[in-house]
């Protein structure tokens, strides 16, 4: 790496104020100044967390596989312009974000009103959730079928599911991610978390019924 | 979670079904209520209703289940496959192969 020669003076001083409370500043700060081992060590830390937010927006591990890359190489070609406004962590989480909504956009994803029109599983019909007594669930949700029952979802349910109920980004933060209104992204929600335990009712009937 | 709900034995077809009715109407307008930024807890029907009561305690167990879900691990294979991508940036352009044919 070239950056440690041309290292501008000021990222000496973001070490001391804006970067020291984050658990990994101090492979942030050599990262910053080019040091290739520090930014093995970043990726070993954070790899988790951005994998797994591709996964879950994107539904698919092949495609969540390339954005984390992707998401990896932006951060190493933008970790210099870092200056700890907020925590590290963040930072990266919304770059991830970011890298995923603008290959959903480039795929021509219209990602707020996609909802009902995405979904070609042979069993979409509109949700009823009323009824029916046996769409209740009985017993603790099981991570597994809960992770598959996500990744089914259509895409625009997925979104602002995962950023809202796993991930724990606000109704306005979500707004200003999808460029949808906040009275959107709640009755999104609600609609994902609807399908969810359609899914998931499924899933437990099945396992009842021989 | 939510005990199963069992339609109440004592109604008439037609009141089971103006209950169901009732249910469904509620149910429809939950996404516009919501969108509103209203208190769900506070509607009429919803406070009398102990099926749209269950629904609710299902989507908040959901979301509270959402909560629990650990990361997972991205294949091994996959910091060999940034470390390379990052290598193919640091190359330095080369003179000659990059060379705009327009200039020749």
């Amino acid at each position: 790496m070239t950056h440690q020669d041309t290292a501008r003076p000021e990222l000496e001083s973001l070490q001391a104020d804006t970067l020291s409370t984050s658990p990994d500043h101090q492979a942030i700060v050599r990262a910053q100044l080019g040091d290739h081992a520090a930014f093995a060590e970043i990726y070993a830390f954070h790899k988790r967390r951005v994998y797994s937010l591709c996964l879950r927006m994107l539904g698919n591990p092949a495609e969540a596989e390339d954005l984390t890359q992707e998401a990896f190489l932006q951060l190493f070609r933008k970790i210099r312009s870092f200056r700890g406004d907020s925590a590290f962590s963040t930072w990266l989480h919304r770059l991830t974000v970011n890298v995923v909504l603008m290959n959903l956009r480039r795929k021509g994803l219209n990602l707020i009103s996609l909802d009902e029109a995405l979904d070609t599983s042979p069993d979409s019909g509109p949700i009823r959730s009323f009824g029916a007594p046996d769409l209740h669930l009985n017993g603790a949700i099981d991570r597994m079928t809960l992770e598959k029952a996500v990744q089914d979802l259509p895409a625009g349910y997925r979104m602002v599911f995962v950023l809202h109920d796993i991930e724990g980004y606000e109704h306005n933060e979500i707004a200003a991610l999808l460029e949808c209104s906040v009275g959107n992204s709640k009755s999104q929600l609600h609609k994902a978390r609807l399908r969810l335990r359609q899914a998931l009712a499924k899933t437990e009937n099945r396992e009842v019924t021989p | 979670m939510t005990d199963s709900f069992l339609p109440n034995p004592d109604h008439s077809p037609q009141q089971a079904a103006a209950a169901e009715q009732a249910c469904a109407s509620f149910q429809a307008s939950m996404p516009a209520i919501l969108a509103a930024g209203e208190d769900l807890q506070l509607d009429p029907h919803l406070r009398s209703c102990p099926r749209c009561q269950a629904l609710v305690r299902d989507l908040e167990a959901i979301a509270e289940a959402a909560r629990q879900l650990m990361p997972a691990d991205p294949p091994d294979t996959l910091w060999d496959q940034i470390q390379r991508a990052i290598a193919l940036e640091e190359q330095p352009t080369n003179p000659f192969t990059d060379r705009d044919p327009a200039h020749d």
